[in-house]
């Protein structure tokens, strides 16, 4: 028998929830809470609380997103459609009961509509196959681009020449991160996007290099997964990517500083 | 599809979900999806993320849904574990560095927004009655996958007190609901 009251006060509820308890806590945790009703309403009433908290930040994802989950999982429809259609082969079966000529129009009858009922059943077999094999085309298809994209980018990589410069996010976009590799040899400079938002249409991101306190425009790029060559430059001391208007700026917006990483030498 | 969408209890709708049914997984959507998105943004900090794990969470409850144990728990609470840890799986694995760039400033910075992005008053007026330093806990314990010792460091406290105030958070949070 434990002292309930006190194993609810101790805390180890609200750890739990969020995680913080070891295995050990998390199963005690979770059988108590089956035994004592007092401690299963408790953990009840936080994890409704968390709920509330969670749902007063919602935030709405676009609306395209629900049908791309949609498309990934695989859902058990019901068959209405296909049962009328085998309903209609049962006359079939009399075929070698009756032999008089006048059931055999029956049979004749009921063959015709059982070979319709299989026609409509197969179409909609066929229906349902090719848009799996649409579907696991697109999705090919997407994949082999991901590979030339993946191979681009180890080519593009792999000279021992190369410096990598990881330019992380500012406080204007913490998460946002893109990496620079540049060529000290043949001070070709390559960029690739980790993570940026999405820019407006009439936007565009554009790369800079410091050079004595200096920047220096080294073009503008889109945010994709590829690999993209940008202007070379000989010498920098860091590399920092702003927001400008489309085709690019001949000074940095600082107010739009997204990312910057330092060259180390 | 398409009109209302009948109420289903969570029995029930776990029920119907566990049959692969299509009406049940609209209904979880609808319903679950503007918190769950809000969660994970606030994790990564970046739409384009947080929507590629957003997917990849709903998929994941999908897939895993007869593992869910009624008797444990409430859904959502089974569903924000999976999305705490698919967010958190893909920012320690993916991009290491943005825990260093990360800093307890923002998440204070970050909570002035919140009050911009909800839509029920009532429910934003009871979050509001928490100290902004608790909600800040609130957010980095209970789904941004801080542990008591990481989010201390953070916000230079000891340990002891991000214990007591991150229980003490939602203990309050609570009886404001529940008042």
């Amino acid at each position: 028998m434990i002292n309930t009251k006190e194993y609810i006060e101790s805390g180890v509820l609200e750890d739990y929830l969020s995680g913080n308890v070891s295995e050990q806590e998390r199963r005690e945790v979770e059988c108590l809470s089956k035994i004592y009703p007092e401690i299963k309403a408790e953990l009840e009433q936080l994890s409704e609380a968390v709920e509330r908290y969670a749902f007063a930040h919602s935030v709405s994802p676009p609306a395209s997103l629900k049908e791309k989950i949609m498309a990934q999982l695989e859902f058990k429809e019901e068959e209405v459609q296909e049962e009328v259609s085998t309903e209609d082969e049962t006359p079939v079966l009399p075929l070698n009961s009756r032999n008089n000529s006048f059931q055999w129009g029956w049979v004749a009858a009921a063959s015709v509509a059982a070979l319709i009922g299989s026609v409509v059943y197969f179409n909609a077999k066929v229906d349902t196959l090719s848009q799996t094999v649409a579907k696991q085309q697109t999705e090919l298809q997407q994949q082999t681009q991901q590979l030339q994209q993946q191979t681009e980018l180890v080519a593009g990589l792999s000279s021992v020449d190369n410096q990598f410069v990881t330019l992380k996010g500012v406080e204007k976009s913490p998460s946002s991160a893109v990496r620079v590799v540049w060529n000290a040899k043949t001070q070709e400079v390559q960029l690739n996007v980790l993570s940026l938002p999405t820019p407006a249409s009439d936007k565009q991101y554009q790369l800079w290099a410091l050079v004595g306190g200096k920047p220096v425009d080294l073009g503008v790029f889109d945010v994709t997964g590829s690999l993209q060559k940008m202007k070379a430059i000989p010498q920098a001391d860091a590399f920092a990517v702003t927001l400008e208007r489309k085709g690019g700026n001949p000074v940095p917006t600082l107010s739009e500083l997204y990312v910057m990483g330092k060259v180390t030498s | 599809m398409g009109g209302k969408l009948p109420k289903y209890n969570e029995g029930e709708l776990v029920e119907m979900l566990r049959r692969q049914d299509r009406q049940a997984f609209n209904y979880l959507y609808d319903n679950y999806s503007d918190a769950l998105y809000g969660i994970v943004l606030k994790v990564v900090r970046s739409e384009e993320t947080a929507q590629d794990l957003l997917q990849e969470i709903f998929v994941k409850i999908w897939k895993n849904i007869s593992q869910y144990d009624v008797g444990k728990g409430r859904l959502f609470t089974w569903m924000l574990n999976i999305a705490r840890n698919t967010s958190i799986d893909y920012l320690r694995v993916n991009r290491p560095e943005i825990q260093e760039i990360d800093s307890a400033v923002y998440w204070v910075e970050g909570n002035q927004n919140i009050y911009n992005e909800l839509d029920s008053n009532e429910l934003r007026e009871i979050v509001s009655q928490l100290k902004p330093e608790q909600q800040t806990l609130i957010e980095m314990v209970y789904w941004g996958g801080y542990t008591h010792e990481e989010a201390a460091q953070r916000l230079s406290m000891p340990l002891g007190t991000v214990k007591t105030r991150v229980r003490s958070a939602l203990r309050d949070l609570r009886k404001f609901f529940s008042s």
